[in-house]
């Protein structure tokens, strides 16, 4: 089920509701797992079995590892847990695309290079490191397996962060799940205040400027150079706004249910080096991949040299984790690249760059990986770079209404720095919330694009 | 006596409603669509729009059209810009105006003779709510004639040939039609013609609802109540799903698109439809060609109309049946090679969808160029 299907709100209301009149822990939790079960099954009920293979194998693994009186007995047992999850995620993700790269050196060995049609289960990227995340925390003692089955596969399950994220730790859910939360008019309030604002943001911001993205990323030969600076600076809006805005949902609906999740992103295009934007893009994500792959490589108490190859190694593979496809990976290797660089100057030189130069490059930076990000392949790269480096010819296309969205992106962040960012959060006393609330709600129901469009993050 | 923290929110919601609202209702015009009642118009059996009415169109161009008699977009006044015989008035289907009047006329290289009137039959294409009145193809026509013809624009969105062959017979008289000039951009649109009695627009129909509703409500609570209500095509009712899935993949191709239909339709007799097409009228009648080419698809540009063998059998039975045609396919095809493509807009797409201003501009510079021969 879509955050942005009609059929979503009066899913959540009446979870809500039975939410709100089951009196116990064990109630609440079971109806919880059956809604977000039945969430998943909405969109095909056949992987359901994914899902709890990956739980039951992660509960038990972590429970054996727990009473292992060995390390090597712990380890045997974390190895089983990552060949299962990462064997399936790599079996429904990766298969055909290793098989694709690999085919010439397959066919010279005379072995066909046969790819075969598989569906890529949606939220498997998000759930295998939910999970894994589990195991290694109990792996490294930072953490105890939990004793109930019924709140371990809940928080696996659970609907708001089950397809897109937020990546949220065991540790920080499963204590959560362990209580029945208080109930809060301020914090449900909020909750819907920030789906509010996760659906225009998808729905009227994202969607908007997708529309203008979409077509010059199909033909970008027929398009001129600002056009195509134009598309790219889209598609830092549109991506930005469908992942915020679906974190924003994911958060909100947590929100009121009860449970908190960690935010994902904080406005990411006012960061001033590479570094930093990581800080503030897919927070959660970044987390992940710096506490379980950057450091368990050796992070950066070793050589600088080693530190530069697990920063490439843990930018790629994150490359790699968005998408089985070449164009993820360069973005990824681009990004590991550009905090290398970033590390030896800061390493060399005691002097930071002026806060807009180090603004620029790092939009430079970010701009041209989502050109990567986006193209369908390498080719159509290729072909945008160098008609937005040499402004090339073509149709000059600039809708307005995605001129309008990037407008609405740096309004946004703008106020954000400034005192009005208590405000965007529109308080429920404000006089100005009910306007602003009531003009959001009409104007999804007036503007938002028409027709399916999944949320970007879905194909990972 | 004072109010509780409640109360006060609640007031504070309340009037914050309102207001929202207001700002919404205020300031809508800039971005919905007219939806405005219409009126069944007893010459030409239709639903039109009623004259004096401004019609908003906001998604793909933004423009304002003035509604005329009969619902003639973008026209205010049945008579020519030039009246050469005959009182200016604003009423007259039954009074003679216009220029210079020829009636029946047999052959069709009359239609161009200077001072005819002409009726613009067609779609969407030829109503061209997309873009200004003075840009529309009529007015294109009519400004690059120097004025020397009037052009009736009667095209409507969604008409094909059985429209208008209905309609032809019924308006000639009253409009003092000379001849009849048919935009023709989805050429099965003219398969469709056969000759059938007309019956008067009905109370009880769908069009008659909906104005009812246009009537009493604002243009943004009836768009507000459409996307809430239907599916992206604006008119199938939308389906709540809570059943799980998979959903079984079923085709949204619509079945006339489908490749049998298609090859159908090469292999179309077109006798019958032109035949009843001629049979409409006396008068001589006038298609121009103008399918969306080229279109950008994918990565490539398709310069190649589809409906080309279709269209190749199409001309010879309709010259045979005394209609000129057009074909405005090379001259669109040069146009968006040299960078100026004929269709699209910028809050729409460039290559696809409706003619744009100087789409219409070709279109009317092909149709002057053709009276010019004529008139030479």
């Amino acid at each position: 089920m879509l955050f942005t299907q009609l059929e979503f709100p009066i899913f959540l209301v009446a979870v809500l509701i039975c939410v709100w009149l089951s009196r116990t822990h064990t109630a609440r939790n079971s109806l919880l797992l059956v809604a977000s079960y039945y969430f998943y099954a909405y969109w095909d009920y056949r992987f359901c079995g994914l899902l709890l293979l990956s739980t039951v194998v992660d509960f038990v693994v972590a429970k054996q590892m727990f009473r292992a009186q060995t390390t090597s007995t712990r380890r045997s047992l974390l190895l089983i847990s990552l060949a299962v999850n990462l064997g399936v995620l790599g079996f429904f993700k990766y298969f055909n695309f290793f098989i694709d790269s690999a085919r010439p050196l397959l066919e010279s060995i005379g072995m066909s290079g046969q790819t075969l049609q598989i569906i890529l289960p949606v939220g498997i990227s998000f759930y295998t490191f939910q999970t894994l995340s589990y195991t290694i925390d109990v792996y490294r003692g930072v953490l105890k397996p939990v004793n109930r089955f019924l709140d371990f596969a809940l928080y696996v399950a659970f609907f708001p962060q089950l397809v897109a994220g937020p990546i949220v730790r065991a540790r920080e859910l499963l204590p959560q799940l362990a209580t029945v939360p208080e109930w809060s008019g301020r914090r449900f309030y909020s909750g819907a205040q920030q789906i509010l604002r996760g659906t225009v943001k998808k729905m009227l911001l994202a969607d908007r400027l997708g529309e203008a993205v979409d077509i010059v990323f199909a033909s970008p030969d027929f398009y001129d150079g600002p056009t195509l600076w134009l598309a790219a600076f889209a598609y830092a809006g549109q991506i930005y706004y469908d992942f915020s805005g679906y974190s924003d949902i994911a958060i909100g609906a947590a929100k009121m249910l009860g449970y908190r999740f960690p935010i994902n992103f904080r406005h990411p295009y006012l960061a001033r080096s590479t570094a930093e934007f990581w800080h503030r893009w897919h927070m959660t994500l970044s987390r992940w991949l710096r506490d379980y792959l950057y450091i368990s490589l050796g992070g950066n108490r070793v050589s600088s040299i080693v530190t530069y190859r697990n920063l490439m190694i843990t930018m790629t593979l994150g490359g790699l984790w968005h998408g089985a496809a070449w164009t993820f990976v360069l973005w990824g290797a681009w990004h590991g690249m550009a905090l290398s660089v970033q590390r030896w100057f800061s390493n060399h030189t005691r002097r930071r760059p002026p806060a807009a130069v180090g603004w620029a490059l790092t939009m430079g930076v970010v701009l041209l990986g989502w050109v990567l990000f986006r193209s369908p392949d390498l080719a159509i790269a290729k072909t945008m770079l160098i008609r937005m480096a040499t402004l090339a010819d073509g149709i000059a296309w600039h809708p307005p209404l995605a001129l309008l969205a990037l407008a609405c992106l740096l309004v946004e962040h703008v106020a954000w720095r400034t005192r009005l960012r208590k405000a965007m959060r529109l308080p429920i006393n404000a006089w100005y919330s009910p306007i602003a609330t009531t003009v959001m709600v009409w104007s999804l129901l007036l503007y938002a694009p028409r027709g399916f469009r999944p949320f970007v993050y879905f194909q990972f | 006596m004072k109010s509780t923290p409640v109360q006060s929110l609640v007031t504070t919601w309340l009037v914050g409603g309102i207001t929202g609202t207001l700002l919404i209702a205020l300031t809508s015009p800039l971005f919905v669509r007219s939806y405005a009642p219409l009126q069944a118009d007893t010459v030409r059996r239709v639903w039109t729009l009623p004259a004096g009415q401004t019609y908003r169109w906001r998604s793909e161009g933004y423009a304002n059209t003035s509604i005329g008699p009969h619902g003639m977009p973008g026209r205010t006044s049945l008579s020519g810009p030039k009246n050469t015989s005959g009182p200016q008035t604003k009423t007259g289907p039954q009074t003679k105006t216009g220029p210079q009047i020829k009636t029946g006329l047999a052959n069709t290289a009359d239609a161009f003779a200077w001072g005819t009137r002409l009726a613009l039959w067609g779609d969407s294409q030829a109503e061209g709510v997309c873009v200004t009145d003075q840009q529309k193809l009529f007015a294109r026509i009519e400004a690059q004639s120097d004025q020397r013809v009037a052009v009736l624009p009667l095209a409507r969105s969604g008409e094909d040939a059985a429209d208008w062959v209905t309609q032809i017979p019924l308006v000639e008289q009253p409009f003092q039609i000379d001849a009849h000039v048919l935009l023709i951009v989805d050429l099965p649109d003219l398969a469709l013609a056969v000759n059938a009695p007309v019956p008067a627009p009905s109370t009880s129909d769908v069009s008659a609802a909906n104005s009812a509703l246009a009537a009493r409500l604002p243009a943004f609570i009836i768009q507000a109540a459409r996307h809430l209500l239907t599916e992206s095509d604006d008119t199938t009712r939308r389906k709540l799903r809570f059943r799980i899935g998979p959903v079984a993949e079923t085709s949204t191709r619509h079945a006339a698109n489908s490749p049998a239909i298609e090859q159908q339709r090469d292999e179309l007799d077109w006798r019958p439809p032109l035949r009843a097409l001629r049979q409409s009228t006396d008068r001589p009648i006038v298609i121009l060609y103008a399918p969306k080419v080229p279109q950008i698809i994918g990565d490539q540009m398709v310069a190649s109309d589809p409906m080309a063998e279709s269209f190749a059998a199409m001309k010879p039975v309709a010259e045979s049946l005394d209609i000129r045609v057009i074909d405005a396919r090379p001259l669109l095809l040069e146009s968006a090679l040299a960078g100026d493509w004929p269709h699209g807009f910028q809050n729409g797409q460039i290559a696809a969808g409706h003619l744009n201003a100087w789409g219409n501009d070709l279109l009317a510079s092909l149709l002057v160029d053709a009276m010019k021969q004529t008139n030479k």
